[in-house]
């Protein structure tokens, strides 16, 4: 997916939510979460942006840290969806579809901006 | 083969330079924000995990080391900070205990009374608030990395304002027998040494929680001397104020 520069705004509101979501499909390292959001068409989304935003769902109990060895590397810190960490996501999914389907109500298509 | 790989591997030579550098700089502020040393070892193992997977600078990846400290800092578990009131506390004990002990030794060497002076009593009210204050100024966040210089200058000219204000002010306020003196000042050195071997440098490391070690030891004959350094001086002044006669009439 080609870069698109979103508005700072938007990714600080959907960026908790991805991460959530990647998490969703099984325990990973960061480095390989920012890949996956990367490859979803978010952009480079920093260390300095992404290893806060998991402290803080780490703190909230939503995610689970623990360290792993690496083949060659010293180890990896792996992040792993907790059972109330699972909840908050479905909670959040839902309200997202509403607010994507309120949204999308109010912003006109391109085609008929012309 | 990683895109990345080969950047990585360029900067390789260059890169445990910069790394430390940077490591350095963010261990400091994270420090200077109270965060514990658990704390400290995962935030940098992150960092350095990710550059491995990434094969980035730290400074690629997280920018400034200062203001990436600063927004770690926010998210964890902190302490309220106390640091001024800890180090007050820590030097009124050492220099009373101190006083105390060597007063009350020279009085019961010599069978005498403990004397304290206007001088030592100002000495005492003072110098704790004002190491305080400059170790307060010194080692706030951002403070980077003048905080040593100035408190050895602050140490120094509280530590000479010590020597002077007793030749200033020797008029005797206080007399207390030499034991009490003694049991007091005994009392107050062991509650500041106890603060002192608790504090960060001895308790609180930071450990890298990959490899359970410490990504920047201290030297042991740095801790030795931290630990023993300050009792074996006191000793020995105390020994030297016993034997000294007294001069004065």
């Amino acid at each position: 997916m080609q870069e698109v520069r979103w508005p700072g705004e938007w990714l600080r509101g959907v960026l908790e939510l991805c991460v959530l979501g990647v998490l969703a499909d099984g325990p990973t390292y960061g480095y390989a979460i920012a890949q996956r959001l990367a490859d979803a068409g978010l952009g480079t989304v920093k260390g300095g942006t992404l290893y806060p935003l998991l402290a803080r769902l780490d703190a909230d109990g939503l995610v689970q840290s623990s360290w792993h060895a690496g083949e060659g590397g010293p180890g990896r810190k792996y992040f792993a969806l907790t059972a109330a960490g699972r909840r908050e996501l479905s909670a959040r999914a839902r309200l997202w579809g509403q607010f994507v389907e309120g949204t999308w109500r109010l912003v006109p298509r391109e085609e008929e901006m012309q | 083969m990683r895109r990345d790989d080969q950047a990585g591997r360029k900067l390789s030579g260059r890169r445990p330079h910069l790394m430390d550098e940077w490591r350095d700089a963010f261990v400091t502020e994270l420090r200077l924000r109270d965060v514990p040393g658990a704390q400290v070892g995962e935030a940098l193992a992150e960092v350095d995990a990710h550059c491995t997977d990434s094969g980035q600078t730290p400074a690629e990846a997280f920018g400034d080391p200062v203001s990436y400290a600063a927004a770690r800092a926010a998210d964890l578990v902190v302490e309220p900070r106390r640091m001024p009131l800890r180090i007050a506390w820590m030097s009124f004990a050492g220099v009373a205990g101190a006083l105390a002990v060597l007063v009350g030794t020279d009085a019961v060497a010599h069978r005498t009374q403990g004397e304290l002076t206007l001088g030592e009593l100002l000495t005492l009210a003072l110098a704790p608030p004002l190491i305080a204050g400059i170790a307060a100024l010194a080692f706030r966040p951002g403070a980077g990395r003048r905080g040593p210089v100035l408190v050895a200058i602050g140490a120094v000219v509280t530590m000479a304002a010590a020597g002077v204000s007793p030749m200033i002010w020797p008029q005797v306020v206080v007399t207390l027998p030499g034991p009490v003196l003694l049991a007091t000042g005994a009392v107050l050195l062991a509650a500041a040494w106890w603060r002192l071997t608790s504090g960060r440098a001895f308790a609180d490391r930071v450990v890298d929680p990959r490899s359970g070690q410490e990504p920047f030891p201290l030297p042991r004959w740095l801790l030795l001397l931290l630990r023993f350094g300050p009792p074996a001086v006191l000793v020995l002044a105390a020994t030297v104020v016993a034997l000294v006669p007294h001069t004065q009439p």
